[in-house]
Formats: C-alpha cells, structure tokens, sequence
C-alpha cells in the first residue's frame, strides 16, 4: 500500500514537472530581432490594417484623435472572464514606452510579456505571429508616435482554471505554431498581399472563425462565422458560400471594406462598424487583396 | 354546455389576438424593418455614383436624399419602449437611460436633408455628404443592432 502511495506521488511529480516544463513561455531570442528604428508609415498600414483601436481605443472615443489614444480600459467579457485591455501608448509609466524591439515582437509574435509571462489570447497574437519581424518593427515605430497617455489599468477576472496563467504555455503548445506568413509562389502577388493581411494583422479570423471547447480557431471551420463575442448575434460567414459572400464580386467586398455597405445597401455594425473605420484607411490596393484571398477561401455554409 | 365553451374559447382567442396586435410588438418591428429597407433602396443610386457605376445626377441625388430622410423619419418613430426581442434585431441599449440612440437618429436625418441640398452643389460636395451621411449608418449598427 504504502508503495503504491509513493508511486502515485512520484508520477504526481513527474506530471507536475511535465506542464511545468512545457508551459514555460517560449520566446525569441533577443540577439536575433534588429535593434534599429522601423519605418512609422510604413506601420501606420499596419496599425490600421490591424485593429489596434478598436480594443486599445477608450470605450467612449468619437474622432479620430481620440481613437489613436491607446489608453485600454475596455472590459472584454468572454466565457473565460472579464479581460481589462491593456495601455499601449509610448507612456513609460503606463504603457509600453520602455520596451525594445524584441520586447515588443515577442509580445505580438509569442504572446510573452518583457518580464516573461503569458499574454492570453484575448490579444490575438494567434494572428500577430504571422506577421515579419520587420512588419513588427514598422508597427512599434509607428506607436511610439501616437500620445503617451497615462491610465489606471485594471485586472482581469477570470474564473479558474483560467485564472493560471502559465497554463497558458499548454494552450499555446496547441495553438500558437510561432510560424510567420510564408508567401505561397503558386498564388498572386495580390492574394499573398491579401492573405497576410486577413491572416495575420487585419487578424480577422479571430472573430470570423467559431471557437473550439479550449478557445482555440477551429481551422476546419475558417471564416464560416461564428456566435458574436460577448453578446447576442453572429458574425457573419466571409467565405464564398451563399450563406457568405458568395453572392459579392471582389468589389463588393472591396467596397464593403471602404464603405460600410453591403451589396445590398445594408450598412456593416457591431465591432465591425470599428473594423470597416480602419480598413478605409488602407489602399484600394490592400483592400481588393483581401478580397482576392476571401474569394479563394473554401465555401462553407453556414453550420445551423 | 358545449356551445357555451366553445363560445368561451373562441372569445380568449380573439382576446388574445387582440392582445398581441395591439401590444403591436410585430407590428412595429415590421414597419421599422420597412423603412431600413426603403432607405437601403434609396441608398441603391447614390452608392452606384460613389462607386463609379453611374454618373452624378444632381436630380437622382436630391430625390434619393429626401427619400432617406423621409424613411428615417418613420423608422425614429417605430422604436417605442420594449419593442426589442424576438425577430427584431434593435439592441436593448436603444432603450437604456444613457441611450444616445434619438441623438443619431436626427444625425441621421438631418445629413441626408444635407445630402439632398448637396445636390444642386456639384459631385464634389455630394461625394462629402454621402460619405457623412455614411458614417451615421455605422455609428448607429455599431451599438444598436444585433446581426443575426
């Protein structure tokens, strides 16, 4: 008896050993991302292209200086918790004005933070791991631009097990593969254009593609919608099925983009109200790419 | 005794009937559902001026403009408290104390009268209304419908 106890705890132990050796954060190495300023316009596509102020923004912002005061603040309620969004304006106080270069590619590429904890993906690095390091860069130069704001934070409040977060080092074991976008030679310069764009900083799978048990993207499933993050609804099927777009040309879906408007004069809401004020802010170039790349996507109907 | 409740029952129907139509809960949601659809097909010609598709036409764009804001003056009459739920895709917020849902409606309103006076100002000054007057669709879909 006695020795089945012991061989129980020491199996205990070696699990125990196990996650903790396989959820520890996994990062770049510093010595290997350029310590050199980027490109500020060349990251402000990026910026835009991305989102940032859509979540980063503060709640109550309505012009356009205010959406680039990276305050956070939001309360991002999920089925995991309540997520606080975080500072991310060149405030060395609040933000994130002290950091480096690697600091802040290994938080957009690895979800690390620069003292070596897990963002959770809440901050969908799932996506921002697609992007180049020099992209990365580009888009730091571009935020050090923007206003330091000082802001009081706040903690998220997420019910266990998820309030651990090294657990998260498991999770990533599973979703996170850390292999930046790869142009496909057999495809056009448009539909690479496109693909990084929607794959990567545009992160649009993130709200497009339902969700597994674990919270992670359900690839089978890409961009055939998905229920609407914290609240009633769904965020439509993109691919070109009938239930999708499928109905759009590439302009329609350009235009939708540019617009706000559907081919049929409805007009784009809820978070994506947000995301279309970003996206007139790109080319006509970028936007038909990331038409090309939808339209090239698998026709899913929707699953109902 | 039969005929007595069958009298009963009919009558609960009809009171029941009259209940739900004068709550008018289907009612309303349709005919607010009914001036969006107008003012999407209104939108129809503008749109393909934006995008190229036709030309500007200054007496397309002042009709198309009433239009709207004849639609959207319906539709701001259409959301009376408690008509949310069901088939109806109007958030819940619409109705709360710090609702600014009037406040964008007459925004609304009020840049499609512009857009219509735009009209007789050339395509440069049409293109800036219609893009202001754009603007107002998203800001009020963006807190206060629910896509389904």
């Amino acid at each position: 008896m006695r020795r089945l106890l012991v061989f129980g705890a020491g199996l205990a132990a070696i699990a125990a050993l196990a996650a903790f050796i396989l959820s520890a954060p996994r990062m770049i190495a510093s010595d290997t991302i350029p310590t050199g300023d980027g490109d500020p316009v060349a990251g402000a596509t990026l910026f835009h292209a991305g989102g940032c102020s859509s979540c980063h923004a503060p709640a109550d912002a309505t012009t356009d200086d205010e959406r680039l005061q990276m305050a956070g603040g939001l309360a991002l309620k999920t089925e995991f918790g309540t997520f606080i969004v975080p500072n991310i304006s060149p405030s060395e106080v609040s933000g994130i004005g002290g950091w480096s270069n690697a600091d802040f590619v290994n938080a957009m590429a690895r979800g690390v933070s620069p003292d070596g904890r897990h963002y959770y993906p809440s901050f969908p690095y799932t996506s921002y791991q697609r992007m180049t390091v020099n992209d990365l860069i580009d888009l730091k130069a571009y935020m050090d631009t923007l206003p330091a704001v000082e802001s009081e934070g706040g903690r998220h409040d997420l019910g266990f097990p998820y309030s651990v977060r090294r657990g998260l080092g498991l999770w990533k074991r599973l979703y996170l593969d850390g292999v930046a976008f790869e142009p496909d030679g057999d495809q056009s310069a448009a539909w690479n254009r496109g693909a990084y764009l929607v794959e990567g900083p545009g992160h649009c799978a993130e709200c497009h593609t339902p969700r597994d048990g674990l919270g992670g993207l359900d690839r089978n499933r890409w961009m055939a919608g998905a229920p609407y993050p914290g609240g009633d609804g769904r965020v439509p099927n993109i691919t070109p099925h009938r239930d999708g777009v499928g109905n759009w040309t590439d302009a329609d879906i350009a235009y939708s983009l540019e617009s706000g408007f559907t081919p049929d004069f409805d007009s784009l809401g809820g978070s994506m109200a947000a995301v279309v004020r970003n996206t007139a802010r790109l080319t006509p170039d970028d936007r038909a790419a990331m038409a090309t790349y939808l339209r090239s996507l698998a026709p899913l109907a929707n699953d109902e | 005794m039969a005929h007595r409740i069958g009298l009963m029952v009919a009558g609960l129907a009809l009171m029941t009937g009259m209940a739900i139509a004068h709550e008018g809960a289907m009612g309303v949601v349709k005919e607010r559902m009914d001036a969006m659809k107008g003012v999407g097909s209104s939108m129809r010609p503008l749109v393909a001026i934006m995008r190229g598709q036709s030309a500007f036409d200054a007496d397309t764009v002042r009709d198309a403009g009433l239009a709207i804001a004849r639609h959207g003056r319906v539709a701001a009459e259409k959301f009376p408290p408690g008509s949310g739920g069901g088939v109806s895709e109007a958030r819940d917020a619409i109705w709360a104390e710090d609702s600014t849902f009037d406040a964008k409606m007459n925004a609304f309103i009020a840049r499609a009268e512009t857009l219509s006076v735009s009209a007789d100002e050339g395509e440069v000054a049409f293109r800036a209304a219609f893009q202001s007057l754009a603007q107002t669709c998203g800001d009020c879909h963006e807190t206060y419908r629910i896509k389904k």
